[in-house]
This record gives C-alpha cells, structure tokens and sequence, in this order.
C-alpha cells in the first residue's frame, strides 16, 4: 500500500472520487483510525472490541458514500457522524446500551475504570453520571475536538440541544468531582 | 471546543479540557487495523470490457449516421465511404480513416483501462 502522508485530507478524497484510488483511502484510515477509535471506545464506554468493530464498519460506509462527502465539514467530522449513527445502529441491533436519557450504570462504569487512577479515575466516575445524551455531547466537543456546531452536526440533534446537554453534563460533573476530592472539585462550586 | 467562553474560572470545563488533551495524545497503535479495513472494502462496481468499448465506439457510429442523415457534414462521411469502396485514396477518405482510428484506439483504451 503506497503512503501519501504528503497530502492533504481532502487531496486524498479527491484521488478517491476520481480514480477509485484504493491507497489514498488506505491512507486516510491510517490516518484517522487512532482519533476515531479512541472517540469510539469512548462512545462505547470502554468496550474496545465493540468500538473496533464499529471503526471499521465506519470506515466501510465512508469508502462505500464518499461521493456524498461535500468539503461542507472536515473529514474528520464526517466520520464521526458515520461513526456515530453506525454506534447507534449496532445499539438498536444488540439493545445493549441505553437510547435517550437513561443512565449509565454506575457500577459498570466503575469497573471499567477500575485500573486508572486519580483525576482520570474521578473524571471517568463523573462522566458514568452523565446521561448518554450528556456523556456523547461532552464526549464530543471535548474528546472529539469539536465545535458546538459540529458536534450539532454529528450527533444529528439541534445547537440548542447540544449547549444545554453540554452544561447539565457540567453541573454534574462539577458535584461529583466536588464529592470526590477537594484537588478534583476546587473552585467548582464558586 | 473553542465555544466554551467564560468570564469566570471554570474548574470543570478545565479538568475536562486537561483531560481531553491527554486522551488526544495517546495513539492508538494500528496493529493491523488498517489492513483489515482495507481487506473488508468492496470492490467498486465497474462496467464490462465489452461495455466500456461498446458505449464510445457505438455512439461515435450512432454519431455518424445522424450526421449522414442530418447534417451536411454527413456528406463527407459518405464520400469518404465511397472512396473505401472503391480504393480510392482521397483527402476525405483520409481524415475519415483518421477520426475512425483514433475512436477506436480511445474505446480500447476505456475497455482495457484499470480505472
């Protein structure tokens, strides 16, 4: 597989459109797999065999629709969005996690993050809290990087809902932390 | 990110900001990963051969006939026939021979193309 770490994301895509060009697509996942899998682990509150399998279920629609990629986001952005309705799809197959507002089980949670420590610990506890709406859009504009806008764009949910989803998460992770340690919660409460 | 504008220190929005670059530092390591997508993408559905020479080549003749039929060019079509026929070598026949060529050798080339 040639590399072409000399190009451009969207020079890449172009090859793609064009010439059906296997290793600028090849070069793209090389590229990109290591942000989206993370985002996905995340996603998928640390079940990496299950994020893993998604990724690539991702990557596949991408290859499969690239024609219906606009240079409106960044690329990156696009395969979050794929990446998460595909994550929601396998939800809806396997039932496995939560739809809308219900709660992570603590206990779960906990377990995943059984072997971390300190603030990493108190931060993974804060966010097993949060709703699955709250964690996706904390999960997305802070771990993803992106804007409220963007992470509007790939959650397919409105700005508004994003913003408040985003300060509720906030205020419950500022009690918890507060709850957890006076390192962690300092100046929390003010 | 870049939306989370505050007047006041907020403690949380920094712990998690902290928090996300660090998980944004580490890498995930390939391990094969890319390979295995690249082994699970589907094949681009592509014409025939046969089609790809078929579809230039058979509109340049439908081209021709209309333009006999139709157009006053067709008349250099048709003398150009003509002095096939009759082997005779002519100016016409000529550029004729050439334009017919050189849409066939385009049709093979789409026909046998990898693209």
């Amino acid at each position: 597989m040639n590399a072409s770490p000399g190009f451009a994301d969207n020079d890449l895509i172009a090859r793609v459109l064009l010439d059906d060009d296997r290793n600028a697509f090849g070069e793209l996942v090389r590229r990109h797999q290591s942000q989206l899998r993370a985002s996905l682990r995340r996603m998928t509150y640390g079940n990496n065999d299950l994020a893993d399998d998604v990724a690539q279920e991702t990557f596949i629609l991408a290859w499969k629709n690239i024609k219906s990629f606009r240079y409106e986001a960044k690329f990156s952005t696009w395969l979050y969005r794929i990446a998460f309705n595909a994550w929601q799809s396998e939800v809806r197959k396997k039932h496995e996690v939560p739809m809308d507002d219900a709660m992570m089980p603590e206990q779960e949670a906990i377990e995943c993050v059984a072997e971390t420590a300190g603030v990493r610990r108190d931060m993974d506890r804060a966010m097993a809290g949060l709703t699955v709406g709250e964690h996706n859009a904390i999960t997305q504009c802070y771990y993803n990087d992106l804007s409220h806008e963007e992470a509007a764009y790939v959650l397919g949910i409105p700005l508004g809902t994003v913003k408040t989803n985003i300060l509720k998460a906030k205020e419950k992770m500022r009690a918890k932390l507060a709850a957890y340690g006076p390192e962690a919660g300092q100046g929390v409460a003010a | 990110m870049n939306n989370h504008l505050s007047l006041h220190r907020d403690r949380v929005d920094e712990v998690l900001k902290a928090d996300a670059l660090e998980q944004r530092m580490l890498h995930i390591d390939d391990d094969g990963f890319t390979l295995r997508v690249m082994d699970t993408l589907p094949q681009k559905k592509r014409l025939s051969a046969a089609l790809r020479f078929a579809i230039p080549f058979g509109c340049t003749l439908l081209a021709c006939i209309v333009a006999v039929a139709f157009t006053p060019v067709g008349s250099y079509i048709f003398d150009a026939y003509m002095d096939f026929v009759t082997e005779t070598v002519t100016p016409t026949l000529i550029g004729m021979a050439v334009i017919f060529l050189t849409v066939f050798a385009v049709s093979i080339g789409g026909a046998l193309s990898e693209k």
